[in-house]
């Protein structure tokens, strides 16, 4: 504990003696750390659109006009059968109507065209882990299109289908972002980090004659990368709590972070940090060694 | 405790052949030792080589039971704490106060209690006449208070070697000599102590023994007989 003390305050002061360099690289991080945040916020929020319109998702069949009950009943104990399908409930016309009329705050369209215009339907309902699949609806709905009692499959939620497939891509742009938001970080604490050790190299040096270990001399340079992606992952966090506050008053029902991924966030901002300082110092601190300040006497 | 077994040292790339060239040496616990030579002399270079901040080209350095030829990566750092080492430029920490100069060659080796601490640097800066001024900065010293300021971060190991690399070199003559008198001190403590200079006249009023070494070789080895607290 005292050492973690020691090398933290050594950290601090490094930090302090180079303020001007410091706080150019906190804005830079802090930067990189809220784009990456943003894609993470973007993602969130898509992913829980999905989710709330999970429960939307299943396949209305349309049977053929003049298909009867009882084929129908017939069909959807088939249906039931596949492996993807939980359930396939017959639906008699009239049901449909009164449903229809029902949902249009029982606006009278039985009476109003004179007859009933739908025909008997089967609401099919996927599995979890066909639900799961992006195109799962689309290739049921062809498979389903081919029965001859079957006039039209068709999913009025298709979009969510389509959300899907964009969700994929979310996923996959924020594993590129974080990757490149490593990058980043990586490059931007090696060029900062770098010049704070030229600028202590004499010091360095003298430590490394009166025998200072790698270690003395490695981890307050790791400290300083810890502390600076902290403090540039904390200002990124309410950046994107300012931005998340813009995008509500444009798409309401935007959310925040949960508070386990902000956490997560600042750990891995400090360990991303402290990874990228012993990148950038190994190879300085092996030069030191090499580099001769010869004078022969 | 230091034994150079015709050791030979080149610099890459460097124009001249060799800058030590088989030297053999041996400095006894406790003695007083001044090495003599002019700039190119190799005196530097052999003070280096005790520390192992170089390497010998050919032979082998023995420092305590450090062997030059078989010492690990990780056992250079406790050498080189049992060898004070005192340079013409004192390097100090210029952003740190002499006292927290001395204390973070303790704090390198893990020593972080405070008062443990604080009893090692008052020890040595009291040892160096230097404890009112402990909490200045270099900058605020004289040459030979920032050359005591060293010395009493070399001590705080309580080594057993000190090496002084022309530990006058940027004094005038009184603080020189003061500054000699305070490593005698240290060598009558036990200390086996080599100061490498270009003063003839200060190697005569101080040294035990004396080497000069010229072109990279040991011309003459003669040690010097007195009573053992001379010049004190």
């Amino acid at each position: 504990m005292n050492q973690f003390r020691f090398f933290a305050a050594e950290a601090w002061d490094y930090l302090i003696r180079g303020r001007g360099t410091s706080l150019a690289s906190v804005i830079a991080l802090c930067a990189v750390f809220f784009l990456f945040g943003l894609v993470l916020l973007v993602s969130h929020n898509v992913q829980n659109a999905a989710e709330s319109l999970e429960s939307r998702k299943g396949l209305t069949v349309f049977l053929v006009p003049g298909v009867g009950e009882e084929r129908g009943s017939e069909l959807a104990r088939t249906f039931e059968g596949f492996g993807e399908i939980r359930t396939a409930e017959f639906v008699h016309r009239d049901v449909a109507l009164a449903d229809l009329e029902n949902d249009l705050g029982d606006f009278p369209i039985g009476s109003a065209l004179g007859e009933n215009p739908l025909p008997h339907t089967i609401r099919i309902e996927l599995e979890e882990v066909a639900r799961a699949r992006a195109g799962a609806l689309l290739s049921m709905a062809h498979e389903l299109s081919n029965y001859e009692e079957v006039d039209e499959a068709i999913f009025g939620d298709q979009f969510v289908e389509t959300l899907e497939q964009n969700l994929h891509m979310v996923r996959m742009a924020n594993l590129s972002v974080g990757g490149l938001s490593a990058l980043a970080v990586a490059l931007v604490l090696l060029t900062t980090l770098r010049l704070l050790f030229l600028g202590r190299r004499d010091t360095l040096r003298i430590l490394k004659v009166v025998g200072a270990t790698d270690q003395f001399i490695r981890m307050p340079f790791l400290f300083l990368g810890g502390i600076q992606c902290l403090m540039a992952g904390a200002l990124a966090l309410i950046f994107l709590e300012g931005a998340r506050i813009f995008f509500e008053a444009l798409f309401p029902g935007v959310e925040p972070l949960p508070v386990a991924v902000r956490l997560g966030f600042l750990v891995g901002s400090a360990l991303i940090g402290i990874l990228a300082s012993f990148a950038a110092i190994e190879p300085s601190l092996r030069r030191l060694e090499q580099e001769p300040e010869e004078v022969v006497r | 405790m230091i034994r150079f077994e015709n050791v030979y040292k080149k610099y890459p790339g460097a124009r001249r052949s060799w800058v030590l060239e088989d030297v053999t040496l041996e400095f006894e616990t406790g003695e007083m030792v001044f090495l003599l030579g002019a700039s190119g002399a190799g005196k530097t270079t052999l003070m280096k080589l005790v520390t192992l901040e170089e390497r010998p080209s050919g032979g082998r350095v023995l420092v305590h039971n450090y062997d030059s030829e078989t010492i690990g990566k990780s056992e250079i750092p406790e050498l080189r704490r049992r060898c004070g080492v005192v340079y013409q430029d004192f390097r100090l920490i210029r952003d740190k106060t002499i006292q927290q100069n001395v204390a973070y060659v303790l704090q390198m080796t893990g020593v972080l209690d405070k008062s443990a601490l604080s009893a090692v640097t008052r020890r040595v800066l009291v040892q160096v006449g230097l404890f009112a001024k402990r909490n200045d900065y270099p900058d605020e010293l004289s040459g030979g208070e920032q050359q005591r300021a060293a010395i009493a971060r070399a001590l705080a190991h309580q080594p057993s070697i000190l090496l002084a690399d022309e530990p006058t070199g940027n004094l005038d003559q009184n603080m020189g000599h003061d500054i000699l008198t305070l490593l005698r001190r240290v060598n009558l403590a036990g200390a086996t102590v080599v100061v490498a200079s270009h003063d003839h006249e200060l190697a005569m009023r101080f040294a035990e023994r004396v080497i000069v070494l010229e072109n990279g070789r040991v011309r003459t080895d003669e040690r010097i007989r007195r009573p053992r607290a001379f010049a004190l």
